[in-house]
């Protein structure tokens, strides 16, 4: 047996392919374990040309719109506490990119203001990983000292046992509930407690316009519409199409960061509502919101075929890819980070920001929401002392309100801390964060307090989905979210809420 | 004459230690075993037996589990349109994007079993695309797709036609994705190779002589005996496509209008989304047991039709 030469084949000695297998490994651990250095995405910033935008919701000479420094793709790596010190929390941050870095820049300014507390930045993922990774960290026995959470977030991390209140230390620290802005505020409190400080609140949206556009069909660009008819005209007036190709839209309501946003958005501008919570009941039917449905189907998605308008849309990214960044799309809601990157992007592109247009028959004008992060401490926290120290001076009175300032100004946000000096200092001096404040300070709504928020946002999405390129009758597919979320909510409290 | 005896000895002595210590065989044999089967009980069987488990509770993953019995079959079954849309969808991609990658693999590995030169290139060229990962094919076809800029509709331009939608349009999402699919079709070809190589060709000659045309000699003697590995390219395609997630997570989360919402997107965001797990297991176990079903039929309908070797 031994002395047979296998058919065809050329012997390996075994030495040989030790040798061959050596050599490969060797090579392949070379290749894997060198660091690629990333791409730098850094974007040309704006060169301070003469376009200065004009802000209609406040009179003032034009600036430059300021902001922070356009970001280069950089690795994360968790930021290491200081050593030495009594007491060490972790923060989950779901901050990624030069968010994550501001945090970072923030922990060490807390570092330096105080000798007891180190504080241990770690990345949680984006939105919805930030949720998986808190939840496992919980149900594993380690939950960090801080964790970032997603303001419509709040009520169901409370509601499943995964923040812990934090009214006592609020009330040691002298915090009250006017101190925040109070969309914000209602977001973090679940049966009378509060397990939450918002960080940010965005103002959403500022309704902006193309003023080169509209000079283009003979609008004039320093009125834009102020209400939802005006701005339909308008609309259609600015509509380019030529023969099966699309040129240009007016706008595409439903492109305002994503169907569920989008469905929100324009259903409080038509005076609905999506929560009653005094009957605890999800009013997704709501006559406002079919009303605001009815305008996307009637208005848009029937008049220009809406497959034509997703091939459009298809063609298009997020952020400073988008249309309206890209000039197909004249009009567009957008939050104060979408302003900030036309300044960087798009230069040249004149717009002005305003308030949301006014909706028919009779609803509330200037209707905007607000949004934004927040950050809790996870029940089973080691240091919640120590932990609230560091979120009072992220998001609260903390060193006399230095941190949310540093925050504010590294990251161009607008604090949920309305008593803030960043507010007098800084926001009310540059015409474009005063109109988000202006925005802001008329905002009423935010995303309906109910536990079962990602499940009803989805439900929403899906409804505006089924009547925009389903063709299905919006009155029954929000009948239908309405009911199943209902169903959804009732299931979950009958659970876990008591 | 020496290496004999010298064998016998050593087969004696085997004999012997099997004779006198059975129960330390089996112990060393199982300690050497140990690190495979403490890891398949860990992450294999104990994750399966759980999620049987909580099939039957509400499970947030951090409170305890609450033991709800047949109630989240039964929601599933009777209550939930999504369930049974999402597995509309899902049977649809799996009832068209099989037989085609079978068909298409088939033939393509027919084509590179000639003998022609470079056919060994040409053999690596195909195998190419399916080790690229899932989620760069994925990218890149997003960009293939897109109906203003994409490669697809902009070459179909240059000849006058004015390509769909694609991924953007409901009637086209699924298609599109079926077509997606054709890129990983490496494995198969490469099992489909292998087997085309294990003909004998005396049965082909012998069938020429006869009289057989090519097309008879493809019908009775290469599909018969491609048999074993067409059923094993089936059974896997199934089992394969029925958990197909990472594309459609990727490309379309499950748009437009829930075109491409499929069974294991869903199952996604039952379990980590909504906080279902419970659920989300009734899901899982509902699948396996559809899987199992079809795999049983198909074993039981094509054993007779199936010649493994030399039988």
């Amino acid at each position: 047996m031994d002395g047979q030469k296998r058919y065809g084949s050329s012997e390996i000695s075994r030495r040989a392919l030790l040798r061959w297998l050596a050599g490969g490994s060797a090579a392949a651990l070379l290749a894997a374990c060198g660091n690629a250095t990333p791409p730098t995405a850094a974007p040309t910033p704006a060169a301070g040309s003469g376009a200065a935008p004009r802000v209609t919701a406040t009179s003032g000479s034009a600036a430059a719109v300021t902001g922070p420094p356009p970001t280069p793709t950089i690795q994360i790596t968790d930021r290491t506490a200081a050593s030495g010190r009594k007491t060490t929390i972790e923060v989950y941050s779901a901050w990624s990119g030069d968010g994550f870095t501001a945090i970072g820049e923030l922990a060490e300014l807390y570092e330096k203001s105080q000798p007891d507390i180190g504080v241990k930045v770690v990345f949680a993922g984006a939105l919805p990983d930030n949720e998986t990774k808190t939840f496992a960290a919980v149900a594993g026995g380690r939950p960090p000292d801080i964790a970032w959470v997603d303001g419509p977030q709040v009520s169901s991390w409370a509601v499943q046992g995964v923040l812990q209140p934090l009214d006592q230390y609020i009330q040691t620290a002298g915090l009250k509930a006017d101190d925040y802005w109070a969309p914000s505020w209602r977001q973090n409190l679940w049966k009378d407690k509060t397990y939450a400080l918002t960080l940010n609140s965005d103002a959403n949206f500022g309704f902006v316009w193309n003023k080169g556009s509209f000079k283009e069909v003979d609008l004039d660009p320093e009125k834009p519409p102020t209400t939802v008819d005006e701005m339909t005209r308008f609309s259609d007036q600015l509509t380019k199409i030529e023969g099966n190709r699309v040129l240009r839209l007016g706008m595409i309501p439903w492109t305002t960061y994503g169907s569920p946003n989008s469905m929100y958005t324009w259903g409080w501008v038509f005076g609905g509502e999506f929560y009653d919570e005094a009957s605890g009941k999800i009013t997704a039917d709501h006559p406002g919101v079919v009303a605001a449905l009815e305008w996307m189907v009637e208005g848009f998605a029937k008049k220009y075929d809406p497959t034509r308008l997703a091939g459009f849309q298809a063609g298009f990214g997020q952020g400073e890819t988008g249309p309206f960044y890209q000039g197909q799309t004249a009009m567009q809601p957008l939050n104060p980070t979408g302003v900030k990157l036309l300044g960087q992007f798009k230069p040249n592109l004149q717009y002005g920001v305003t308030y949301m247009p006014t909706g028919p028959g009779g609803a509330r004008p200037r209707a905007s929401w607000v949004g934004g992060w927040c950050a809790g401490i996870p029940k089973g926290a080691k240091n919640p002392e120590a932990a609230f120290q560091f979120l009072n001076f992220m998001a609260g009175n903390g060193a006399s309100g230095t941190g949310v300032k540093f925050l504010a100004q590294r990251r161009g946000l607008l604090p949920g801390y309305k008593k803030s000096d960043y507010y007098p200092e800084v926001v009310e001096k540059e015409p474009v964060q005063n109109a988000f404040l202006d925005i802001l300070k008329e905002a009423r709504h935010q995303r309906p307090v109910v536990p079962v928020q990602a499940f009803y946002s989805k439900a929403l999405g899906k409804a505006l989905d089924d009547a925009v390129f389903g063709g299905k009758n919006p009155k029954e597919v929000l009948a239908e979210a309405t009911n199943s979320t209902q169903r959804e909510l009732e299931t979950v409290l009958r659970r876990y809420g008591n | 004459m020496a290496t004999a005896a010298a064998t016998d000895k050593s087969l004696a002595r085997a004999r012997t230690y099997r004779r006198r210590f059975p129960v330390r065989r089996t112990l060393v044999g199982l300690a050497f075993c140990a690190p495979a089967i403490i890891g398949f009980l860990a992450f294999s069987a104990y994750p399966v037996l759980a999620s049987f488990y909580y099939s039957f509770t509400d499970y947030n993953g951090i409170a305890e589990p609450f033991w709800v019995g047949l109630d989240n079959y039964v929601l599933l079954l009777r209550d939930d349109p999504v369930f049974w849309h999402s597995l509309g969808n899902t049977l649809f991609y799996v009832g068209l994007s099989l037989p085609l990658g079978i068909i298409v693999s088939f033939c393509l590995a027919a084509l590179l079993n000639l003998p022609l030169r470079g056919v060994a290139i040409l053999r690596a060229l195909f195998f190419l695309p399916s080790i690229v990962p899932l989620v760069a094919t994925a990218m890149i076809f997003l960009l293939i797709f897109n109906p203003q800029f994409g490669l697809i509709n902009t070459a179909l331009a240059t000849v006058g036609i004015v390509g769909p939608g694609w991924l953007s349009d409901p009637n086209w999402a699924k298609p599109s994705l079926v077509l997606m699919s054709l890129w990983n079709i490496g494995n198969t070809v490469l099992i489909f190779l292998a087997g085309l190589q294990d003909v004998p060709t005396a049965l082909y000659e012998a069938a020429e002589i006869d009289g057989a045309s090519a097309a008879r000699r493809f019908w009775s003697i290469t599909i018969p005996l491609m048999a074993p590995y067409l059923l094993f390219s089936v059974i896997t395609g199934l089992i394969g496509g029925f958990q197909y997630f990472t594309q459609v997570q990727i490309m379309t989360e499950g748009g437009p209008a829930d075109s491409t919402r499929m069974y294991s997107l869903y199952l996604y965001d039952n379990a980590f989304i909504f906080h279902k797990l419970g659920y989300a297991s009734a899901m899982a176990w509902l699948l396996f047991m559809l899987v199992a079903v079809i795999s049983f039929v198909i074993f039981r309908t094509s054993a007779r039709r199936v010649y493994y070797g030399s039988e």
